[in-house]
């Protein structure tokens, strides 16, 4: 069953390839690089916080030099893990966050900058929906009051008539006039969610940004407002961006799709081609994690490793680098094995979390004082990875052959360092030797393909081979 | 914590006739659970009459949406109902033993619970080397140095690199995933035999939930466990379970392996969840959906609960509670389409052709207060 709506899925998809690539030839005919109409466009916005803490840490770049365009009339995708940014920058596109740098420009305006009578004409064209219906409703007030809020707000009309637009937006969301005058506690799920949406629609926007609109509802219920969206969108033109973590409902619901790791989106462009053959190694691991069989993609799973690090201190060079399966290795290791290169990652990962340790002051103490047990554990976890095989039981010397003279005298350095509890250092080491162009270079936007679709990873350049065939070769080494 | 925190009394109060029926081979038999709440309106049959079994290691797949029983299966499992829940009938056994009726201390240990939220099973004034020492102690009689090494190990056995340092840690160190690893290697310091997993990737992200179900797929396969999973999300059910007990409303209402099920729906209700799952249509249509919403149940069932939401309900439904009936080797559902003696055909012809049975939009907007 689920195979073939597979095969339906490819079969749409080659479909829409093939439509795209007459769509570019026309493009290039117009001379633009995209012919589409541009609502918002959004060019290197940065979004820091700073929390002035008294040891004056650096600010947590949560969104970090993002630019992409949102068209009119589409449904742009925002996917990405937790904490990559992917709220703030919904938040700080509608103004409700100041931008650290960088423009959001609609109709000619750099809305990030706006005050006065324009901030309130764009705050009418542009709405948001938010995640949890049962937190973005005040409690004490109708649900008529609820969505009549934002009129009242804007001085919109007389108050009959603001009475009247209130009723036609709950029939519009699939509510009626005697819900006007309930709490939000006596709704479903579902319904508060509409309620959310009828709120939003209120003023006539042009451009709604949705923030997980349906990921605090079960799957029934999810259907229903999902075609709930999908008919306003019609019906009223609307513009969305669709934040959300469930890629599977991003698939069915965008026409494009942007994908964010770290406050930087990695790979754009139109949903079945960036699902049928994601480009960006994340969006390739990303795409792979998706459990069942429904997902359309036959591909072995790429388990990531870890978490992502943090945004306060992110990685120089390519973002993704310290969990990336298609890292580019430098030239003089080539003879390492995958296995090898795999326990050299664990244990930078090791030191690195080490390094970033937030330490209690106790903790300091013991440290200076040489109380603390642990500088010495670096040992038994180089141990662990390269001179134990746990696959082999009890035998010490199975892993001598793993590492090359060079890589060996290099994590000999490290671990120097680590004993010591240095740990910057170690890692300084591993990153030198082990490094390559992904550590250094914050890689640029490729275009793959001939529909529009962008990727930012130095493989997509010709000096290296392309992120697909690297990680299926790697992860067929196994 | 994961692992429930009282004292494991040797267990010598095990009920004699559970123990003489034997209780055929399966690590665990629920048969006829019914577990209530009794509040001061009504009383709600959150699980009722639900049989099901768990073999050795394997994998049993509970699903269902909200409101559907499954957690309070779970817990019922572990004896976990507090008041004003109680469980009103039926039997859970373990290896034989009959757990209800408060002999849950004769097995403490051999089942454990992983809960949905890390952050809210580990306490955060201890660190996690010290949460899973407590669990060492109580359950293996652990101690000193010996608990310590233990939970050094059961921290790398869950893939947790760096062990030795990360169990001097406190949760807050700990990522959301790590935070996952360190509840299950506390499950696992009692040495279960049967891990019940109360929705454990809900919480996490998808890259983060390939990881812990790699992990628990491992540990299966090396301790031999048997699980008991529970989820509202069919990919994961699909990816981890070996049977699928599909929950509705308090009851089962079907239950398959894992490919039967995906292959071959018999419920209305399964068909139309497995259904409304974006991804498995071709983008761009709309979404089958399901009208209405899980009722609550608060009285025993007379009818079909299902069917005022039923696309293919007929008469008899409205009057006659659906038993499980065998629809194919191993595969069970409660619908009285499959019943013989039913005259169904002729009336789900009668509806309105093309109607949808839900009017979409409206049926959720329906009141409900």
């Amino acid at each position: 069953m689920s195979r073939n709506d597979a095969s339906t899925a490819s079969e749409t998809a080659t479909e829409s390839e093939a439509s795209g690539s007459g769509g570019a030839t026309a493009e290039a005919a117009d001379s633009t690089v995209s012919a589409d109409d541009p609502l918002v466009e959004v060019r290197d916005l940065r979004k820091y916080y700073d929390d002035d803490g008294f040891l004056g840490d650096d600010p947590v770049k949560a969104v970090d030099g993002v630019s992409f365009d949102i068209r009119r009339g589409e449904t742009l995708g925002l996917v990405g893990e937790s904490g990559c940014g992917k709220t703030t920058l919904g938040r700080t596109i509608l103004g409700l966050e100041d931008a650290t740098g960088g423009e959001v420009v609609s109709d000619g305006r750099d809305v990030a900058r706006l005050s006065g009578t324009q901030l309130r004409e764009w705050q009418r064209d542009a709405q948001m929906v938010f995640q949890d219906p049962e937190a973005s409703l005040n409690d004490r007030m109708t649900v008529g009051e609820i969505v009549r809020e934002p009129l009242d707000a804007h001085d919109w009309e007389t108050a009959s008539e603001r009475r009247r637009r209130v009723f036609e937006l709950l029939d519009l969301v699939g509510l009626n006039e005697e819900h006007y005058y309930r709490y939000p506690h006596q709704f479903s799920g579902g319904q508060r969610q509409r309620v959310g949406i009828a709120r939003a629609l209120a003023l006539e926007p042009e451009f709604i940004v949705l923030d997980e609109p349906v990921s605090a509802l079960d799957v029934s219920v999810q259907a229903r407002v999902i075609n709930l969206l999908e008919d306003l969108q019609e019906e009223l033109g609307l513009t969305y961006l669709f934040i959300a973590h469930d890629l599977s409902v991003v698939r069915h619901i965008a026409d494009r799709v942007a994908v964010m790791y770290l406050g930087d989106i990695v790979e754009l462009g139109d949903t079945e081609t960036v699902y049928g053959d994601p480009a960006h190694p994340y969006t390739l691991s990303l795409l792979s994690a998706i459990p069942g069989s429904h997902t359309g993609t036959d591909r072995d799973r790429v388990t990531l490793r870890g978490t992502p690090p943090s945004p306060r201190d992110p990685p120089q060079g390519c973002r993704f680098a310290t969990r990336c399966p298609a890292k580019v290795r430098p030239d003089e290791f080539d003879d390492l094995s995958g296995t090898a290169w795999e326990r050299i990652d664990a244990l930078h990962t090791v030191l690195r979390e080490r390094a970033n340790t937030e330490t209690g002051l106790t903790e300091r103490l013991k440290r200076r004082l040489g109380l603390a047990a642990d500088a010495s554990d670096i040992d038994e976890v180089v141990a662990d990875l390269f001179e134990r095989d746990p696959d082999v039981a009890g035998d010490g010397s199975a892993r001598n052959d793993l590492l090359t003279e060079s890589a060996r005298s290099a994590i000999e350095d490290a671990v120097q360092f680590a004993r010591r509890g240095e740990d910057e250092e170690a890692t300084a080491v591993l990153r030198e030797t082990f490094g390559s162009v992904c550590n250094h270079e914050r890689p640029e936007r490729h275009a793959v393909g001939d529909d529009g679709r962008v990727s930012a990873c130095v493989r997509h350049t010709d000096e290296y081979e392309d992120p697909r065939s690297v990680v299926d070769r790697r992860f067929a080494d196994d | 914590m994961a692992a429930d925190g009282a004292d494991a009394n040797a267990g010598e109060s095990v009920d004699e006739a559970a123990r003489a029926d034997g209780g055929g081979d399966a690590l665990l038999a629920v048969e006829g659970l019914t577990t209530v709440f009794h509040t001061d309106k009504e009383t709600i049959r959150a699980v009722d009459d639900v049989t099901f079994s768990v073999e050795e290691g394997e994998t049993l797949g509970i699903v269902g949406e909200s409101g559907s029983g499954k957690s309070v299966t779970a817990r019922s499992i572990l004896g976990l109902i507090d008041s004003p829940g109680v469980i009103e009938s039926g039997s859970i056994r373990f290896r034989g033993d009959e757990l209800t009726g408060d002999n849950w201390d004769a097995h403490r240990g051999d089942i454990s619970i992983v809960f949905q939220d890390p952050s809210n099973s580990l306490n955060p004034v201890y660190t996690v080397g010290n949460q899973i020492r407590e669990t060492l102690r109580i359950h293996q009689g652990l101690r000193g140095q010996e608990a310590r090494e233990e939970a050094v190990r059961l921290l790398e056995s869950v893939g947790i690199p760096d062990a030795r340092r990360r169990v001097t840690e406190y949760p807050h160190q700990f990522s959301g995933g790590m935070r996952q690893r360190a509840v299950i290697a506390v499950a696992l310091a009692c040495d279960p035999d049967l891990l019940v997993c109360d929705e454990p990737t809900t919480a996490l992200d998808v890259t983060i939930q390939a990881q812990i179900l790699e992990l628990l797929d491992d540990l299966q396969e090396r301790e031999d466990l048997a699980i008991v999973f529970i989820t509202h999300d069919m990919g994961v059910i699909e990816e981890t379970a070996d049977r699928v007990n599909v929950m509705y409303a308090g009851e089962m209402v079907e239950s398959a392996p894992v490919g039967e099920l995906f292959d071959r729906p018999q419920h209305p209700y399964t068909r139309g969840l497995l259904a409304s799952i974006p991804g498995r249509t071709v983008s761009g249509d709309r979404l089958p959906t399901i009208g209405g919403e899980v009722p609550t149940p608060t009285a025993e069932a007379t009818d079909c609960r299902f069917a005022d939401r039923c696309p293919e309900a007929f008469d008899a439904c409205e009057r006659v509670h659906p038993e499980p009936v065998r629809v194919g080797p191993d595969h069970t559902a409660a619908c009285l389409l499959h019943e013989e003696g039913y005259d169904h055909d002729l009336d789900s012809e009668a509806r309105p052709a093309g109607e949808p049975p839900d009017g979409d939009a409206v049926a959720d907007g329906g009141d409900r207060a």
